[in-house]
């Protein structure tokens, strides 16, 4: 394996840098002297600020309020859709392409006919163990939402499944099971129930 | 709006059907539990107490409203408060004799509403009308069923009638404010508004106080009702949904019913008061009621009155004064289940670009506590941010805030439609109808 290939370089290039040591100093005064930061370009007075008493507007960083409906949610004879004012839109430059999806975007196929549902069904039936859902989603080329949409698995195994994860988690230690239930509080308030 | 047919739509073959940009896929039906349930639950937000003016306290000794304690102790205003009451029973009859005998003392409180100076105090606050509304039917609003089971008497029918103007003019103002509200968090946010528990305080606010086990002495000003039995969890199904079944099997069978009393543990007078024409019998009576809801029915009840005294116009005005003045985040209310396949599915019905999740900022990728910035966008336009500790985290919170964004959509008053109760309060007024919505979609 070369050197170059893509995951090693951040490591070549770390040993090959000089060495500067990127989290502290060794005396307070150093570090003081480190983290002491310029003031904003806002607060700093130049030869265009006002003489004057004057008010500075420098907001933290926020998101943009729910209540700014961005233009495409807004009704057709919506006065403010011609105003761009509302739209929480980015700045983008001439050229300048959008960030990077977080995901894969991809395209919708349809290419399942109500045979293969069919077949789906059946398969799923005769052995679930066998045929989950991911395995029938590779073999059909769709998405193992999708298999579970078009074909759930029996209560049988899906109770079977059931106690099969708890006597799993049986297993689990003490920190284990108190770190994955708090995991599941956090993720219940994703959805808005948390009020961030 | 374009329904279809629900048992086509929910039946397990054609699932995989609502996938597919079919011809009116995805258009609410209101009859659609999922489309209802599913994707969008509502929470209970804090809620923050509005701020008000300054009010006075409950029994304000300085605030006797217009009622003048002075003049009742002269012998022309005894009489007239005899006349103004009309039936005379024997404790007004005691009162008047204890009036006309002893001159300029003092009045002993007792269910004489024009002589209760927290009742004129309370009429004063609320700014009721003093020629139109009657101290005396105030004084009603205060009585719950719980205290007088005769429905003449109590508040029961006056809280009916105010709980329905509440609802209808909350639901009414939020739907034409924010026409796009799924229907569960229009229920949810009308009881936010003016729910119990928000109506509760505000007649603490209203300065309304409580009688604590009451008896038929009580200020008039002071609410009154039958405490909860301590224990007593299901305290309004004592004998609410049993009564009638065992009554008519009992019939059925030839049996003799039991006498009432047993049945119900009523006390005889509970009994007496019940109609036995009654095909239902004692299926009304609630012998306690909580704090929070007698409260509630108190308020409601003096919408109600307001609303037979001075009339709709007049009722909306002081609706709006103490209602629709609260502060409210309704985005709070809002919990989705799948927001992202929530938020497809709009794009997909409204025939925008499909929605993709796209990595703004970061910072701290491989540390402890790394923050991802994630905006959803259709196309180039984006829809909705979120930010969260992990890049899924971020991405359901950005298409939770672009659905928050499409479902709390407020048209400009330029092109808002007015409130259909407007023309009831005046016929003559236009009617111009607004933006109107397809609906929540079904996932």
């Amino acid at each position: 394996m070369s050197l170059l290939t893509p995951h090693l370089r951040p490591a070549l290039r770390q040993a090959l840098a000089p060495f500067t040591p990127a989290r502290y100093e060794s005396t307070t005064r150093r570090m003081t002297k480190k983290l002491r930061l310029p003031p904003a370009a806002s607060f700093r007075l130049d030869a265009s600020s006002p003489a004057g008493t004057h008010i500075i507007y420098n907001p933290p960083p926020t998101a943009a309020s729910v209540k700014q409906t961005p233009a495409l949610f807004m009704a057709a004879n919506d006065p403010r859709r011609a105003l761009s004012l509302n739209t929480p839109s980015l700045p983008l430059a001439e050229g300048q392409e959008l960030p990077p999806p977080v995901r894969k975007p991809y395209e919708k196929k349809y290419h399942l006919k109500p045979e293969d549902f069919a077949k789906i069904r059946e398969l799923r039936k005769a052995d679930p163990v066998t045929n989950t859902r991911k395995a029938l989603a590779e073999q059909f080329g769709c998405s193992p939402f999708f298999i579970g949409m078009v074909a759930e698995a029996t209560k049988e195994h899906k109770i079977e499944m059931h106690f099969k994860q708890k006597k799993m988690m049986k297993r689990w230690g003490r920190i284990r099971t108190k770190a994955r239930a708090e995991k599941a509080k956090r993720k219940a308030g994703w959805g808005g129930a948390d009020g961030l | 709006m374009i329904c279809l047919d629900q048992s086509v739509v929910t039946s397990p073959e054609n699932l995989h059907l609502l996938g597919k940009n079919r011809p009116s896929s995805g258009i609410l039906l209101l009859s659609s539990l999922s489309a209802l349930t599913l994707h969008a639950h509502a929470v209970m937000p804090k809620m923050v107490r509005p701020m008000m003016a300054y009010q006075p306290p409950v029994g304000d000794q300085t605030c006797f409203g217009y009622l003048v304690v002075t003049k009742v102790r002269d012998w022309s205003a005894a009489l007239n408060i005899k006349i103004r009451i009309g039936a005379v029973g024997e404790n007004e009859w005691c009162l008047f004799l204890v009036l006309m005998g002893a001159g300029p003392a003092p009045i002993s409180p007792c269910r004489q509403p024009l002589t209760s100076t927290r009742l004129a105090a309370l009429h004063a606050r609320l700014g009721l009308s003093k020629s139109k509304f009657p101290l005396e039917t105030l004084a009603k609003c205060l009585i719950d069923r719980t205290m007088d089971h005769n429905p003449a008497v109590n508040n029961s029918a006056l809280s009916n009638l105010g709980n329905n103007l509440i609802g209808y003019w909350t639901s009414e103002y939020l739907l034409t404010k924010y026409p796009r509200l799924p229907r569960a968090i229009l229920g949810q946010s009308v009881s936010s508004f003016a729910g119990n528990k928000v109506l509760h305080i505000l007649g603490r606010e209203w300065g309304i106080d409580h009688a604590f086990m009451p008896k038929a002495e009580a200020d008039a000003g002071l609410l009154q009702f039958g405490r909860v039995r301590p224990g007593e969890e299901n305290w309004m199904l004592n004998a609410v949904n049993k009564r009638p079944v065992n009554r008519l099997k009992l019939e059925a069978q030839g049996k003799e019913r039991q006498p009432l009393e047993e049945e119900m543990g009523l006390t005889t007078e509970e009994v007496e008061i019940a109609d036995p024409s009654d095909k239902k019998g004692l299926k009304k009576i609630v012998v306690g009621m909580p704090l929070e809801l007698a409260y509630a029915n108190a308020v409601k009840a003096v919408f109600g009155a307001i609303y037979l005294h001075e009339g709709q116009k007049a009722t909306y005005e002081f609706f709006k004064a103490h209602i629709l003045s609260r502060h409210f985040d309704l985005e709070k209310v809002f919990d989705f289940f799948t927001p992202t396949r929530t938020l497809s599915r709009i794009a997909a019905r409204e025939g925008f670009e499909p929605p993709i999740a796209r990595l703004l900022s970061e910072s701290g990728r491989n540390t402890r506590h790394p923050v991802f910035n994630v905006g959803v966008f259709s196309g180039d336009e984006l829809l909705g941010e979120g930010a969260g500790a992990s890049l899924n985290e971020a991405r359901i919170r950005a298409a939770v805030n672009a659905l928050k964004a499409w479902y709390l959509y407020s048209p400009p008053a330029s092109i808002r439609g007015d409130l259909p109760s407007k023309t009831e309060r005046d016929p003559s007024a236009e009617f111009r109808g607004g933006f109107l919505d397809k609906g929540d979609v079904v996932i």
